[in-house]
């Protein structure tokens, strides 16, 4: 409720100064108070009631999901730019290298087939390398049946015994019981951790503002794009990973 | 679309499908629609890796696109789909109540969906028997064997038919559904693609002309939307009929015996379509969750299931078209008979001693049970059904049923009971002053119900609204909220006078509430001076722009428990990479410390409770916006 236009400013000279006027008997009953304000003024916190047991499912499932697309091959973590390394914490040491997940860098696109119709064009010779914009739709759309991918459904296969199992207990709603069963159960999965995870988005924007460091971002990604073969990444892959350790070097490398 | 809203889609997309999709995402939904090129130079990320990412994007449908032809140089513009993402969310639930309903098998064909984006049926049944027969014994990772069967209580998919048989289920109840190409683009794109052609056939008409004719182009065009939409209305869109010779005759021999359970096993999927999950089906099916729940807080436990039963039933037609205005559920509005709910509710739930009732009438319904006027001629029934059925009827009806048939099989007897028991739960529903159901006047027997989403939904907003405004500033304000919702827009002084208090007393109240959103003020001054002191402010509430306020609230508070989380596993980092470790997972009780092992549950017990916060405001985001 403020001074609305009540100045009379905008009916010029007439007024002049004399805006006290019919203004001035107004009284406020409203008495702000200008003092400084308490730093850490008390506040009652509240408490979340417990989490029922439909809850717990359907966050373990939530979890269960999130866990199988970070171990798919669309997830991405960028790594620390070059030279921003830890020198003591992020060495790349025989076991990280061995039992860590890999990282990826870039999403790992050829390993499933695509409804091509489904996609703009311009995206297609990424979907399939084969597929270069010159060429003709139809190869791509008819699929050439004899190299034919398969959808990745493996990684469900050790996740359906566990759900069902899972859900037999809390079916029965037995908090104790499903505790222990989540305790039991409960480094199975889900647990996802980033070493170089440290930023928030908004940190990540501040940083991508930055021209010079965006310079040396792109070298990054030319860097791991270079070589289609690369000795060392080639060999890195036979080493570690079952499921997702190929050769084609078709994403590009996506870890450090 | 609200800023918090933004922020919280990029910190989910980021907990999901990682930074790169998330940068990408953020991008899209800040400048909007953006060309290929507009979003390179924006996100600073190499071309490559930025179509890369958009493919990921545009297989989860978190972002659509459209090509517009525009003779050689063809310009293809993407844009951010945010519900969808907001739908990451729902993940969790969504295969768990298709657990619940269909059991594993089809939770496990609705989670790999929801991992593949869409998929075509024969690539994901091919796949699905490759990737399951080598391994019918699944290794848990903590290193015990057990056989799929062990585990689930039911043998394993093995074979690609009973894959597709879960196909089909889910297809006819529309959990899943064929994906089409304009489900791709944004709806304004298809819309204008399809004015254009309508447009184009009027072609020669002068320009005064098409003005005339442009209703009938308007018309035109929203029939042809519909008509995109009408495909998946079909209850088998996207199946074919079985055609195998030898099982003609079976068939029909079984189809004489009347029983729909068959008649399903006829349909098979045609292998060349693609199909997605159906987010918005599952938008339903969370909201009769949610008024299956109101209900029962209000009437009891076994009311509340049968009424679970009811919406089981509407919900069969239900495809759920999301709106700007909300669900919308396909479809007119059905009817479900007292008989259908009789035939598949379970026969635990305790429906006679739910109900507290006088002795007298628990007589007099005993022995209305016997009379079995219900069974006499239709045009009887009829009539007695749609009246409002009330037990003194019964009790009058009983010398007449008396005569009547006294031999009825004891089955057909505990049926009628069943169903009589039913109908009073039902009963006892419409009679709620919420009106959870109502009843249908019509010839069905036993009677027939409806329910009226829609309102009760208001209902439920409502509700949920006053207890927000109470929770964050207490009795007096929502006194004055529902005053002002009641009368319109008032004056502090009437507004003082109706809330018999006075008016120092609640100008504190109304200046928070105004402040958070929840009022808003209209200025009219007596005089043309427009002086504050010869003002009338007269308070009023807006529903729409308190839900803005709402959700953004909920959104704000959704980033920052995901951004906690995200902190918590930063603090706990070293832990958590050596408990993922691919040697560790599994054997964690040998290869970690006990400090690690109670760090380890410690951490993982404060994301559940954060994660479950996050499925509670979910609850409350969908109240507002979705339902």
């Amino acid at each position: 409720m403020a001074f609305r236009g009540g100045r009379g400013g905008f009916r010029g000279g007439r007024g002049g100064g004399s805006n006290g006027g019919p203004m001035m008997p107004r009284e406020f009953d409203v008495k702000p108070d200008f003092g400084p304000t308490e730093q850490f003024p008390d506040y009652t916190i509240p408490f979340q009631d417990p989490l029922s047991s439909t809850e717990r499912i359907h966050v373990s499932r939530f979890r269960d999901h999130r866990e199988k697309v970070h171990s798919g091959p669309l997830y991405t973590v960028l790594g620390k730019r070059k030279g921003l390394e830890d020198p003591f914490e992020d060495v790349v040491t025989y076991s990280a290298k061995k039992y860590h997940r890999q990282k990826r860098k870039v999403p790992k696109l050829d390993s499933r087939p695509y409804v091509f119709e489904f996609f703009p064009v311009e995206l297609w010779e990424t979907m399939d390398s084969s597929y270069s914009a010159t060429g003709d739709r139809s190869i791509v759309i008819n699929g050439r049946k004899d190299q034919r991918k398969r959808l990745l459904i493996s990684s469900l296969n050790t996740d359906l015994p566990n759900g069902g199992h899972h859900d037999d207990k809390s079916d029965a709603s037995d908090e104790e019981d499903e505790e222990k069963e989540k305790e039991k159960k409960s480094v199975l999965a889900k647990l996802m951790s980033h070493k170089d995870e440290e930023d928030d988005g908004l940190g990540d924007d501040d940083e991508d503002e930055d021209k010079g460091e965006e310079e040396e971002e792109e070298d990054d990604y030319q860097d791991d794009e270079e070589g289609d073969y690369n000795a060392e990444q080639y060999f890195d892959d036979g080493d570690g990973d079952v499921d997702y350790g190929d050769d084609d070097g078709g994403g590009g490398a996506w870890y450090d | 679309m609200q800023q918090n809203a933004v922020e919280l889609c990029t910190i989910l997309v980021r907990d999901t499908y990682g930074e790169l999709s998330s940068k990408v995402v953020a991008t899209l939904l800040e400048y909007g629609r953006s060309t290929l090129y507009t979003i390179v130079r924006r996100v600073k990320i190499p071309e490559k890796v930025v179509k890369q990412t958009l493919v990921v994007l545009i297989q989860q449908h978190l972002v659509l696109h459209y090509t517009q032809e525009d003779g050689g140089r063809d310009s293809t513009h993407y844009e951010c789909n945010w519900l969808q993402i907001y739908e990451l969310l729902h993940s969790g639930r969504i295969v768990r109540t298709v657990e619940e309903r269909f059991g594993t098998e089809a939770a496990s064909v609705i989670s790999n969906f929801l991992l593949l984006g869409h998929a075509r049926v024969s690539d994901f049944i091919t796949a699905y028997g490759v990737s399951t027969k080598p391994k019918p014994n699944a290794v848990l990772p903590n290193g015990t064997t057990i056989s799929a069967s062990e585990a689930t209580g039911t043998t394993p998919i093995t074979s690609a038919a009973q894959i597709s048989k879960h196909i089909v289920t889910l297809m006819q109840e529309k959990f899943l559904v064929p994906v089409q190409i304009h489900h791709m683009h944004p709806s304004v794109d298809t819309e204008n693609a399809i004015r254009q052609r309508v447009t184009a056939e009027q072609v020669g008409t002068t320009a005064a002309m098409q003005a005339k004719t442009k209703k009938a182009i308007d018309e035109k065009v929203a029939e042809k939307m519909e008509a995109l939409s009408n495909d998946i209305e079909n209850k088998n869109f996207g199946l074919k009929r079985k055609s195998d010779q030898q099982d003609g005759r079976a068939r029909k021999r079984t189809k004489f015996s009347t029983t729909q359970a068959v008649e399903e096993d006829e349909w098979e999927i045609d292998g060349s379509i693609v199909l997605r999950v159906n987010n918005a089906k599952f938008l339903a099916i969370f909201r009769n969750e949610e008024l299956v729940r109101w209900a029962e807080s209000r009437i009891g436990k076994a009311t509340s299931l049968v009424y679970a039963e009811l919406l089981r039933h509407l919900e069969k037609n239900v495809i759920g078209h999301r709106t700007e205005k909300g669900l919308v559920d396909g479809g007119k509005k059905s009817v479900v008979s007292t008989l259908d709910i009789g035939n598949t509710l379970s026969k635990d739930i305790d429906l006679v001693n739910s109900i507290a009732s006088g002795p007298a009438i628990t007589n007099g319904h005993k022995r209305a049970m016997t009379n079995g006027h219900l069974f006499s001629a239709n045009d009887e029934e009829s009539e007695g059904d749609s009246d409002d059925y009330d037990l003194d009827a019964d009790i009058d009806d009983n010398d007449v049923g008396m005569n009547g048939t006294h031999d009825l099989s004891s089955a057909a007897q505990e049926k009628k009971e069943q169903l009589q028991n039913i109908r009073k739960h039902l009963m006892l529903l419409a009679e709620d002053p919420n009106q959870f159901v109502t009843k249908q006047e019509g010839s069905m027997q036993y009677g027939g119900w409806m329910v009226d989403t829609q309102r009760l939904c208001e209902a439920l907003r409502t509700r949920e609204l006053e207890q927000i405004v109470e929770e964050r500033f207490g009795g007096i304000a929502t006194r004055l909220v529902r005053i002002i919702k009641d009368k319109g827009k008032m004056d502090e002084k009437g507004l003082a006078d109706t809330a018999l208090l006075r008016q120092k007393d609640i100008r504190a109240h109304l200046g928070i509430l105004h402040e958070r959103g929840f009022l808003h003020i209209q200025e009219v001054p007596k005089t043309a001076e427009r002086l504050p002191a010869r003002t009338f402010y007269f308070f009023y509430f807006d529903e729409k722009m308190s839900k803005m306020a709402i959700l953004n609230d909920f959104y704000k508070a959704m980033s920052r428990i995901l951004q906690r989380i995200d902190h918590e596993r930063s603090l706990n980092s070293m832990l958590l990479s050596k408990a993922d470790r691919t040697d560790v997972k599994g054997h964690e009780e040998e290869l970690l410390t006990k400090k690690e092992l109670t760090d380890l549950a410690k951490w993982k017990r404060s994301e559940e409770k954060l994660l479950g916060q996050l499925m509670r405001i979910d609850r409350q985001v969908m109240m507002f916006r979705d339902w």
